[in-house]
């Protein structure tokens, strides 16, 4: 007898063991994908030591500068290579190498042998360009006219074109485009000659301050010393920005590192991707999911309300209700080729026949774009949004709308005052879920308006400000995209993860603000203690 | 002794009540739920200004009945009522009467506190609220004077914006009795008030019981026998749907006429 009850507490102790071993799994699995997304994402603006290389290959010695990508770890027979980002001085461009650290003499499929890579030489510099390049070189001196300068006066010079940029830009922009709207409109009236004249010297004169001060920026000029010690001459007003990072210590490192990330979300793409930022991806996918809510939010209340308060339960009531439940199971793709055929195909075309006939044969809605995106993407997340606000429904106490019913209230009314206050937190639950899948979701969008680049943004300060019409470009397509990449050359694979990250905290922050609701609502209405 | 026969004297013929001073008037009530018949032929004069109690054992339809008189069973699928109940000359159960307005002129509070998730003052403008009155001011008086009349105002006044779910049982189901007689309602049907409480509560809301048949009818549901006798002018005793006997509190607890009704009071059963 004694024996059995120690049994059973083994086993008592055993199964808790079990569940709790099974919940320690699942926190593993979710902490290690958020480090994962996390220090991939970030070393993507981390800036790693420039270090010079040299390899050997067959006789054939090459020395660059190079930072490092990934290396292969500690297993030095596998197949993998150091992967580097170097210099490429035809375009001027940065580019990525895999060498081979192994000392296998003969082995073809690599660009070379590592001879050297542990020195980490102070003055080279990491120089963003404006076009979106990198390259890594020795700032040598700093060229201004004809006479040569220390480069110690690099800062001041980048100073001194920073503000003749600033000025020809100001010219620019506001004098001649000022003249040039007066010339046209003289065009149109056909003043005096005196007058036309007399403006046609002011717009020369700002033409020529305008050349002026471009020749003056351009007369700055940059000289590089690559590692083989080659000098090159770049104009100084291509350079963006430098940075010593060998020389940077922690601090410095960690700024380099914020700078990074901001330009990241705040820049848009440039070079297919491999710099610059996501700016408008995040713009496209916050403004399709709050499209996306906007139309999801309603429809579903409204069927969920309809099914659970209105409709008698029957036969046909639980057929639609395994048909919605069943419809979140449906491969998100299915969504994509419907939304395609139906939505641009037959509704798109028939709007563009009805109100946009004047432009045809060139599509208006009958094109993919943002409408019909966040519009496929609202059915898609339907069912969830109605399983929801169903369970929310059901949870609101009968004794309630008793209540309600018993104080002269219509069915309308006591929904209306008491059920759908009640259910909103159920509610939130569904939007929250809703806004997870449709931020995730990639194959549909691709199908129905998502693009790898867009020219414009979905959303402007023009009339009518939300374009419905334009397509536009999301974080899941941008990693999708940053995926191929990686696969094809191995080079953007970070700036995948790095989108990945961004995507990760814009859910995270529309869910805050959806769970901050929802929060607040419970507490507004807090359900029976039944 | 004296006391019986004085009450036996002025005892009033409940049949034979003058229209004006009938408040609910069922006359050959019957009904089913689905097959199963749950009430069967009553007849009863409900008097205004007075409290009326049923009694009962369980599932002898006493619960069906109060919900006959503002049409609360109308929500119960497969309902089916026949026969007539008055209330103030006009037959409730006509096809032509507005429910809502029907069970805003007859108030009912359930056996358990059901008060609304939000705060206190606004479970008791709900009912108001729902008529349509968006005035502040006559929001303000009313839930005042309501809360005054459910003895409650006291212990609330200095958190009427508090969530109603804190208040104790007693309480809530003062409120719950405020929200309805916010209202102003002609008739007050009580379910069983106080079944859930505890006995200071049920003495708080038998006191408020007596108070407020000054102003409402009063119809209340009881299992409790002390209770029905404690604060009812009359009582009816139902048994197996059936309205079995039907007439002032005193005689039916003292003298009654029929065997079962003196079985039930005498507790050899129900």
């Amino acid at each position: 007898m004694f024996k059995l009850t120690i049994n059973q507490r083994q086993s008592e102790s055993l199964s808790v063991m079990l569940y709790a071993s099974a919940m320690a799994l699942c926190v593993i699995a979710i902490v290690s994908v958020l480090t994962v997304i996390a220090i991939k994402g970030g070393r993507y603006f981390w800036p790693t030591d420039i270090q010079l290389l040299q390899t050997n290959h067959n006789g054939v010695v090459e020395r660059f500068y190079g930072q490092l990508i990934s290396s292969p770890g500690e297993n030095k027979n596998s197949g993998l290579q150091t992967h580097y980002s170097v210099t490429d001085w035809e375009r001027l461009d940065s580019t990525s190498r895999f060498i081979n650290v192994a000392k296998q003499v003969g082995d073809l499929g690599s660009s070379g042998e590592l001879e050297e890579h542990e020195s980490y030489p102070e003055d080279v510099a990491l120089m963003h360009l404006r076009s979106g390049s990198q390259i890594l070189a020795v700032p040598v001196s700093v060229r201004m006219g004809n006479e040569l300068q220390a480069i110690s006066s690099l800062p001041a010079a980048l100073r001194e074109v920073d503000i003749l940029r600033k000025k020809s830009d100001m010219l620019l922009n506001t004098r001649i485009a000022d003249l040039n709207g007066q010339l046209k409109s003289l065009d149109t009236r056909d003043n005096s000659d005196s007058e036309r004249r007399q403006l046609t010297e002011q717009y020369q004169q700002a033409r020529e301050l305008l050349g002026e001060m471009q020749t003056c920026m351009s007369s700055f000029g940059l000289d590089i010393k690559d590692a083989s010690g080659l000098v090159h001459g770049i104009p100084l007003m291509d350079v963006e920005s430098y940075h010593f990072i060998n020389q940077y210590g922690a601090w410095d490192k960690l700024r380099y590192f914020l700078s990074a990330a901001w330009d990241f979300i705040s820049e848009s793409p440039k070079q297919l991707y491999a710099s610059g930022g996501v700016f408008p991806a995040i713009v496209g996918t916050v403004v399709m999911v709050l499209l996306m809510t906007l139309f999801v939010t309603p429809l579903g209340v409204l069927v969920a309300i309809y099914l659970h308060e209105y409709a008698t339960q029957n036969r046909l009531t639980t057929l639609i209700r395994i048909s919605v439940n069943n419809l979140a199971g449906v491969p998100s793709i299915v969504y994509g080729v419907f939304g395609l055929s139906f939505f641009v195909y037959e509704l798109g075309a028939g709007i563009d026949n009805l109100f946009y006939s004047d432009v045809l044969p060139a599509p208006t809605f009958g094109a993919p774009g943002l409408f019909w995106a966040s519009l496929t993407m609202a059915m898609l997340t339907l069912p969830v949004v109605v399983v929801a606000t169903e369970e929310g429904l059901r949870r609101v106490p009968d004794s309630l709308r008793m209540g309600s019913y018993a104080l002269g209230a219509t069915q309308f009314e006591m929904i209306r005052k008491t059920v759908i206050p009640m259910a909103s937190p159920g509610i939130m639950t569904g939007i929250i879920l809703a806004i997870a899948r449709g931020a995730g979701e990639v194959a549909p969008l691709i199908l129905v308006g998502a693009v790898k680049f867009a020219p414009t943004l979905p959303i402007d300060a023009e009339y009518p400000f939300v374009h419905f019409e334009r397509q536009f470009m999301h974080l899941g397509v941008t990693i999708f995209d940053g995926a191929f990449q990686g696969q094809l050359t191995g080079s953007g694979s970070n700036a995948m993860f790095a989108a990945c990250l961004f995507l990760l905290l814009i859910v995270l922050i529309l869910n805050i603000f959806a769970i901050n609701i929802r929060h607040r609502l419970r507490r507004q209405y807090i359900t029976l203690e039944e | 002794m004296l006391d019986f026969f004085a009450s036996s004297k002025t005892e009033k013929d409940l049949d034979a009540l003058p229209q004006d001073k009938v408040a609910i008037d069922v006359a050959g009530l019957t009904l089913h739920f689905g097959q199963k018949r749950a009430l069967s032929n009553i007849n009863m004069k409900i008097p205004k200004h007075q409290v009326t109690a049923l009694i009962g054992p369980s599932g002898c339809g006493k619960s069906t009945l109060i919900s006959c008189f503002n049409r609360m069973n109308d929500l119960v699928p497969g309902c089916r009522v026949d026969g007539l109940v008055k209330i103030g000359m006009k037959d409730i159960y006509h096809r032509k009467e507005n429910v809502s307005l029907l069970r805003s002129r007859v108030g009912m509070v359930f056996q358990k506190p059901n008060p609304f998730p939000t705060n206190i003052y606004e479970n008791v403008v709900y009912g108001l609220r729902v008529q349509g009155i968006t005035d502040r001011r006559v929001l303000d008086n009313k839930a005042e004077a309501a809360l005054r009349n459910a003895a409650l105002w006291d212990e609330v006044k200095d958190r009427l914006f508090d969530p109603a779910l804190t208040l104790s049982g007693g309480q809530q189901q003062r409120l719950v009795i405020a929200r309805a007689i916010a209202l102003e309602p002609e008739i007050l049907l009580l379910d069983e008030p106080t079944s859930a409480l505890d006995p200071i509560s049920t003495l708080t809301i038998e006191e408020l019981i007596n108070t407020l048949k000054e102003k409402y009818t009063v119809v209340i549901v009881t299992h409790n026998m002390q209770q029905a006798a404690r604060v009812s002018d009359q009582t009816a005793f139902l048994y197996e749907g059936e309205l079995i006997e039907y007439s002032d509190t005193n005689r039916l607890f003292t003298m009654p006429k029929q065997q079962q009704t003196e079985e039930y009071i005498t507790g050899r059963y129900g």
